[in-house]
């Protein structure tokens, strides 16, 4: 279950597991519960790949917690914890929290904020069907966030198309990773890929969809690219280090 | 994996009914362009598209119709689309192609308005 709350603690969750952090997260967790917090978030977004002494790790804090009647939560959750806890049957057990993922902006401009934290993150190989468990991931992380129906289903689109063409034409081979993140403001969200293929300006394309003429051309391409421009509020791109395309696309919503 | 294939109904010589299922997208959009190909070269002037099931329309799809209506438009048809669902209208709008795509509100009216 998301709640909109606001956990009173983030305790970060360690990427790698060693002896001395376990002790260490531990530590702080026993420190923080002794100051009887209400509510206590797992920070959990470094988890790129989750092993079972993550789950160890969370399980035990969680019954901790439940122990000093206080609530855990767990804050960002990457991907890859959602489908493990999915499997393992334990997602429905945890509590999960909007706090970190929605930034109080109502009256900001829209601009691409920094300042935002990732609030989802995957690495997806670039094959179909990888791309399209992402998908369904993506849309698992979104749903349940108070989203309008239609906006859920045009970002549905953009991940699908961005993705699409970048698993076609950017040169990289099925085993090479995109890089997606999401960050959510106040009714705004930024969606994030990163590709190591051929430079291709996204905001440089010749966007503009004739439907006469493109009837005449028997255009089945090219189309893709036009309906994330027409669908996002904002799209930019960046070529990083002469290596990496950074594409970011900015949807608001009422 | 089971080759992808529209599920699709003649009516008569000239008219034939497909349903492209839940979604049209790069998947199956090729398949789908073989397949209005192949409807026309065999006469069938008349294609309707029935997207009564189809929840998820992506550009590759799109462009599978797109590139093929004209042929039928310069054969006397058409390629209708059909029972077309709220997120796919979406799309349609979007892309401005909903004044040049024929649409009718399902196959009935279709098959009422271009059958023999």
């Amino acid at each position: 279950m998301n709640v909109n709350t606001t956990p009173n603690i983030s305790l970060n969750v360690p990427s790698q597991l060693t002896p001395g952090n376990v002790t260490d997260f531990e530590d702080k967790l026993s420190s923080v519960l002794r100051n009887c917090q209400e509510n206590i978030a797992m920070d959990c977004s470094a988890l790129e790949f989750v092993t079972s002494s993550h789950i160890n790790l969370l399980w035990a804090a969680h019954l901790q917690c439940a122990d000093d009647g206080i609530t855990m939560y767990l804050q960002s959750p990457t991907a890859g914890l959602i489908r493990v806890l999915k499997v393992l049957d334990l997602y429905d057990v945890f509590e999960y929290t909007n706090e970190g993922t929605f930034a109080v902006t109502s009256n900001e401009k829209p601009v691409f904020d920094n300042s935002l934290r990732p609030s989802y993150r995957d690495h997806i190989p670039a094959d179909r069907e990888s791309i399209d468990k992402a998908l369904i991931d993506f849309m698992n992380f979104l749903s349940g966030g108070g989203l309008p129906e239609l906006t859920e289903f045009e970002l549905r689109t953009i991940f699908y198309e961005v993705t699409t063409n970048i698993r076609l034409h950017s040169g990289i081979s099925e085993k090479d990773r995109m890089e997606f993140t999401v960050k959510v403001g106040d009714r705004r969200i930024i969606l994030e890929f990163i590709d190591s293929g051929m430079p291709f300006d996204i905001t440089s394309q010749n966007l503009e969809l004739e439907p006469r003429l493109a009837g005449q051309r028997r255009q089945k391409r090219g189309i893709g690219l036009n309906m994330v421009h027409k669908l996002a509020d904002r799209v930019s791109y960046t070529r990083q280090d002469n290596s990496r395309n950074i594409v970011a696309i900015e949807k608001h919503w009422e | 994996m089971t080759e992808w294939t529209v599920n699709q109904q003649t009516i008569g010589e000239k008219i034939v009914v497909f349903n492209p299922g839940k979604t049209l997208d790069n998947s199956n959009a090729h398949q789908m362009v073989e397949a209005i190909t192949e409807a026309q070269n065999r006469g069938y002037v008349f294609i309707i598209v029935d997207m009564s099931d189809l929840e998820f329309l992506a550009s590759a799809g799109v462009g599978s119709i797109l590139g093929t209506v004209e042929i039928s438009r310069e054969a006397g048809g058409d390629i209708i689309l059909c029972s077309i669902q709220d997120t796919v209208q979406h799309v349609l709008n979007v892309l401005d192609l909903t004044d040049y795509f024929t649409i009718t509100k399902d196959p009935a009216e279709a098959i009422a308005k271009y059958g023999e």
